[in-house]
């Protein structure tokens, strides 16, 4: 026992060792000769990740060649980013069980231990059994067949956690990529006779979400799904949000019109993920495969802007690169969506997913902070407004907020055999 | 018999009958001057039972007619059968058309079909030579041609400026209900069907229509609050009529289309709908493709006249010499805003422009002068105002003893009930 704990010390030690030999291998190797060996030495640096940290920045502070010191720094803030990106977006953990009469509680639990996610049920349904064969499943798809085997329980994903409760788990069509998942959550048919035509128009709800432990901003098709009808033909899925809307109601419950389909919506629902097919044929029933490409957006930071306002004769100006524009009225900026004067067809996503909207400051001509008021935004419309407390159509102002910086994930979906009606 | 004959024969009828009358006249004249009140009032009933074939007799006894209670009752009697005639010219009774025509080119159908009915019915020339075959006893003049049109399948009709015009075209095989010289029909069917997976609901709006030939000169058509529907195991479905349910949201775009949300079915109103006569079922029940019977009420005004009235301009209720109006009048110095007393949505209110002619608004200041007043009131397309209507002046409303004249609208009602039957609403 003596001997032992000297051999896992020097044991432990030995990994330790080799990580800064590899570093001091890797650093050596950025002042290759051949380009290509730089930046794989570059990439394998990164690839050493949080660990590596250290001894990185020791390097960085050691090394004399200017071009190496570039490089380290490159790579701790890789290093450092990735961390970020993984703690936003853990890889997913899919599941194995084998349950037979298990209680809900014990099911959930192993779950969880195998997931990496909390997974918890209200006292009344602990105590169900659960029955369910699964080999390497994501975890939402798991409990999605479980809820719906059992037929009186149902799950949400709130505060970073699996909670399952009395209820009725909803048979929605599903598609399931690692830790996220795509739902069909409504299809709507609207049949208009008008005794000389019969028209008819699908509207299909599509949903993204993810495991709790996955931290998004927002979660959205990102462009018009591919649909091919059972006979292999392609079916035209528009987007609501690709318009051209001719209205919408400002409220989160209401109508949008869109290319004369009028589309009433929750509270949730999200445009990029209402698609419609104007003029369905009478015979579309079944969608037998629906691709989804859907892009996840993590915010792992923000990053200071300073934008120009407007002022003197010109009182409307570019956002930056955002897709908005801003209207000075003096002691009342109006940032409004880029086309058609804040009655865009195009509409983009809100700027509370592009702005930390607690940082918006206007600093005047004199570089004098003034804080600014944000005034009650009219509903689901994306125009928004604030008071500041002077007069500052003058010019030579600037607006400053803080963009958030976004990492992405694209992932991919298909559902398959989607019935759209009876 | 010759054409002399005849003519003398006819003569002596009509002069029979002319002495018949004059005499029923002289009789109840008579009667007029009768000790007791029940003869008098007797007389003066029978005298407008007379009709309008008295008119021209009674008017010219008016002429010569004394200040006394005889007088009077004759210049009664002569007011309401005024009142008839021009009831009677704006809203003529029906005359049913019997056509039996088998490849009668359509210019002919229509001559035949018009004259029957009394109302001019015409075609363009590109379609006058089209063979009609068709068969009719004792029709409405508008069934025949709704028949007509689809019997052809290649022609349709409108009715425009007081006659019947028909033109290539496909005819809406539309549901259709007649009753005299009206007409109902179901213009459009909507029907929403929601899955969210967990629950199915059907939601139906029906688009109705009322019209009538063009000898009926009405000043406004409206289906009224009735409910229209019967379920297919005979109950009542709990159908809405948009015109007086609670307006959650209404958007209009330039097109002429507007979208409301009632009860949280969107309606669309498109160019030339209008919200009375269209009706929301919310939540129908699973399955629902046909209605045994559509019952629907419509409400025919015509004018006949008006009356000019003048009332202090004062906020308050708005009151007539013959009777209060339905409405709250409020001066705001420059504006004049008239307000239904009724809650739109709890209970069906009349438009202010049935009652009164909206362009007939004028104040007039304590001397007597005139200031006009414009009608600023706003309504959706599709929409009557919602009971609230502005009329801005050409001056200051500030001063004191000011006056509004305006006419009332004398107007007869013909409230008409149709069935529509076996109403298809989907396959």
């Amino acid at each position: 026992m003596k001997l032992l704990v000297p051999l896992l010390l020097a044991l432990l030690a030995f990994p330790q060792d080799s990580l800064e030999e590899r570093v001091r291998r890797l650093v050596d190797r950025l002042g290759a000769e051949e380009i290509v060996e730089r930046e794989r030495a570059v990439r394998d640096l990164v690839g050493l990740g949080e660990p590596a940290l250290p001894a990185l920045e020791k390097a960085g502070a050691a090394s004399a060649d200017a071009e190496t010191v570039q490089r380290l720094k490159t790579v701790v803030e890789q290093i450092r980013r990735n961390a970020v990106i993984a703690k936003a977006s853990p890889p997913a953990r899919p599941v194995t069980v084998s349950a037979k009469d298990q209680p809900l509680k014990a099911f959930l639990e192993d779950l969880a231990v195998q997931s990496g996610v909390e997974c918890a049920c209200v006292d009344a349904v602990a105590d169900r059994p659960v029955t369910l064969e699964a080999k390497d499943e994501p975890l939402l798809k798991v409990l999605d067949q479980a809820c719906l085997a059992r037929g009186d329980i149902a799950f949400e994903m709130v505060e970073g956690k699996i909670r399952i409760a009395n209820g009725t788990s909803r048979k929605t069509p599903a598609a399931y990529s690692g830790p996220f998942r795509l739902r069909v959550t409504k299809v709507a048919l609207q049949e208009t006779n008008t005794f000389a035509e019969r028209r008819a128009n699908l509207i299909v709800f599509f949903q993204c979400d993810g495991q709790p432990d996955q931290k998004f901003k927002s979660a959205l098709p990102r462009e018009a799904p591919e649909a091919v009808d059972p006979a292999g033909a392609a079916v035209k899925l528009r987007r609501v949000s690709e318009g051209p809307v001719s209205m919408w109601t400002t409220s989160t419950r209401g109508t949008v019109v869109v290319d004369e389909v009028a589309i009433t919506y929750d509270e949730g629902d999200s445009f990029d993920g209402i698609c419609f097919v104007k003029d369905a044929p009478a015979d579309l029933r079944t969608l037998s495969s629906v691709k989804v490409k859907a892009r996840y957006r993590f915010a792992i930071g923000n990053r200071p802007v300073r934008v120009e306002l407007p002022g003197g004769v010109k009182r409307m100006g570019p956002m930056g690169d955002l897709p908005y524009q801003i209207h000075n009225a003096g002691q009342l900026i109006y940032i409004l969506p880029a086309a058609a004067g804040g009655r865009s067809s195009q509409m983009g996503p809100p700027l509370e997913d592009l702005i930390d909207m607690s940082s918006v400051k206007v600093v005047d001509s004199k570089g004098t902070d003034n804080p600014v008021t944000a005034m009650p935004r009219p509903g689901r419309t994306l125009q928004y407004q604030w008071r500041v407390d002077r007069d500052i159509s003058g010019g030579g102002a600037e607006l400053r907020f803080d963009m958030v910086e976004m990492f992405d994930r694209d992932v991919d979906f298909e559902l398959k055999d989607v019935k759209l009606r009876e | 018999m010759s054409e002399m004959t005849t003519s003398a024969i006819l003569l002596a009828l009509l002069l029979a009958v002319q002495d018949s009358l004059d005499e029923r006249l002289r009789g109840l004249l008579d009667l007029l001057c009768a000790d007791d009140i029940e003869t008098r009032e007797k007389a003066t009933k029978d005298l407008v039972a007379l009709g309008v074939e008295a008119l021209p007799r009674l008017e010219k006894i008016l002429e010569s007619a004394t200040d006394g209670e005889v007088g009077s009752r004759v210049k009664s009697v002569v007011e309401k059968l005024r009142r008839e005639a021009k009831v009677l010219r704006m809203a003529p009774p029906i005359r049913l058309v019997s056509i039996s025509a088998k490849d009668r080119p359509l210019k002919a159908f229509l001559e035949e079909a018009g004259r029957q009915a009394g109302v001019e019915c015409v075609c363009v020339d590109a379609v006058a030579d089209r063979p009609v075959t068709l068969e009719a006893k004792g029709e409405p003049l508008l069934k025949v041609l709704d028949r007509a049109c689809l019997a052809r399948g290649d022609v349709t009709f409108d009715i425009a400026e007081g006659k019947v015009r028909v033109a290539a075209g496909t005819h809406r095989n539309s549901p259709t209900a007649y009753v005299g010289a009206f007409r109902a029909r179901l213009k459009r069917v909507a029907v929403y069907e929601s899955n969210d997976f967990g629950d199915r609901r059907t939601d139906l709006v029906l688009y109705l229509h009322v019209d009538a030939q063009p000898d009926q000169k009405c000043c406004s058509v409206c289906a009224t609050s009735a409910p229209p529907g019967g379920g297919p195991a005979g109950g009542g479905l709990p159908f809405k009529a948009a015109s007086e349910s609670p307006l959650a949201t209404w958007m209009s775009e330039r097109s002429g289309r507007t979208v409301l949300l009632i009860d949280e079915v969107p309606v669309i109103l498109e160019e030339g709908d209008r919200i009375d006569g269209i009706y929301v079922l919310k939540g129908a029940p699973a399955g629902l493709k046909v209605l045994p019977s559509l019952r629907l009420r419509a409400l025919y005004r015509f004018a006949v006249g008006s009356v000019s009235t003048r009332v202090p301009l004062v906020t308050g209720k708005l009151s007539t010499e013959s009777g209060g109006l339905p409405f709250y009048i409020q001066n705001s110095g420059r504006h004049v805003f008239i307000t239904s007393l009724q809650r739109v949505g709890r209970e069906p209110s009349r438009p202010l422009e049935e009652l009164v002619e909206l362009d007939s608004f004028v104040v007039l200041d304590k001397e007597g002068k005139e200031i006009s007043l414009t009608n600023q009131t706003v309504a959706p397309p599709g929409f009557r105002p919602q009971f609230r209507y502005q009329l801005v002046a050409d001056g200051d409303l500030k001063g004191e003893g000011l006056t509004i004249r305006f006419n009332l609208v004398d107007a007869v009602e013909r409230d008409v009930e149709f069935e529509l039957k076996d109403v298809k609403l989907r396959d």
